[in-house]
């Protein structure tokens, strides 16, 4: 179903073992002595995993596309830097990554001055009024009837750490640790900016009504 | 109808936003398929692989420049060593061959009052009566 691009040579060059079989870990060591193909698997692998990270910051194809592409090219020049171990640490590794890569464009995006609150035409502001009213009406809100463009460029008004953490904290459903752990911010400062963001996204809300 | 500084009324509001806040978010998230598709995306591998080559090229040419200053410095050690070398040596020749004799520093006459020593005691001597006399005093001296 889903077509997977193999980079050339794949499975030539693995002549131990087939590189579905191989860990990550074994795939890593096989990168740092030079293998392309080894890499290439890496990809395939995980690919997704950085599709969906990359999906929880932005809306568009083209700029996961753009977070998939950075994330691994970051992770292809820091190889030597990982040092394996669990089953997952892979995994974990290059998820810390992709949010650091998400984050960093996040900060870019917000330096540019793209997609501010300024950017709502009076039909999307007349809209979110709408839908604030029903929902404190009936209470029943389908999120799906928010467009994600809207909803990005309210997002975009609150601080890249803040929107990080509520990201990962609501939609990705981590815990205050794993975001911790993810973004390498204390425990502390996680809460702290959970605390902060929610209170930024109400405050937000009120400012347009 | 939202905030009017009544604290049931805010917790409510507190509440309300905070519910419409999660369908903000959750409008953010996209189905398995868009996940799947941006990450199938065609020669996406194909292109990290051409940016990493030009990312390496980059640094090998950064690499190079650093070397080639490094081998530029090399070959001018050498010669760097030999103009030392030479500085040095002139440095400590060059006192000793022009030191003045001892006490001569004081025979030296600073050149502006050469002329002045150049007369002698009865020539001035002369000059200063003329002086006394009314008579204007000859640059030269008078006979």
């Amino acid at each position: 179903m889903e077509e997977i691009e193999t980079p050339a040579g794949t499975d030539a060059e693995m002549s131990v073992k087939p590189p579905s079989e191989m860990t990550d870990d074994e795939l890593v060591a096989a990168a740092r002595a030079g293998d392309e193909s080894a890499f290439g698997r890496l990809f395939e692998r995980h690919r997704r995993l950085v599709s969906r990270l990359g999906y929880r910051f932005f809306p568009r194809r083209d700029q996961v596309e753009e977070i998939i592409q950075e994330s691994f090219i970051k992770a292809y020049f820091a190889l030597d830097d990982y040092q394996g171990g669990g089953e997952k640490s892979f995994v974990s590794w290059l998820a810390r990554i992709a949010v650091r890569t998400c984050y960093d464009e996040l900060r870019r995006a917000r330096r540019r001055g793209e997609s501010s609150i300024g950017d709502l035409s009076e039909e999307e502001a007349a809209y979110l009024h709408e839908r604030l009213r029903d929902l404190s009406a009936s209470g029943n809100v389908e999120g799906a009837a928010i467009s994600r463009d809207l909803a990005n460029k309210l997002l975009s008004r609150l601080r890249p750490d803040d929107r990080m953490v509520l990201a990962l904290l609501k939609l990705e459903e981590l815990s205050i640790a794993e975001i911790s752990n993810l973004t390498g911010w204390t425990t502390a400062k996680v809460k702290m900016r959970s605390h902060r963001a929610q209170r930024g996204l109400r405050q937000l809300l009120r400012k347009l009504l | 109808m939202w905030t009017n500084g009544k604290p049931g009324k805010d917790e409510l509001d507190d509440e309300t936003l905070n519910r419409f806040s999660g369908e903000l978010l959750r409008a953010f998230e996209v189905g398995e398929t868009e996940i799947s598709n941006a990450a199938a995306s065609p020669f996406l591998f194909r292109r990290i692989r051409v940016r990493i080559e030009a990312e390496e090229r980059r640094l090998a040419q950064q690499r190079g420049a650093w070397l080639s200053l490094l081998a530029g410095v090399k070959h001018a050690i050498p010669a760097l060593l030999a103009f030392a070398v030479v500085a040095v040596a002139s440095l400590m020749l060059t006192p000793s061959q022009q030191a003045p004799a001892a006490g001569a520093v004081n025979e030296d006459r600073p050149t502006l009052m050469e002329d002045v020593f150049s007369f002698s005691q009865d020539e001035l001597i002369a000059s200063a009566a003329g002086v006394e006399a009314g008579q204007p005093g000859n640059s030269g001296g008078t006979k």
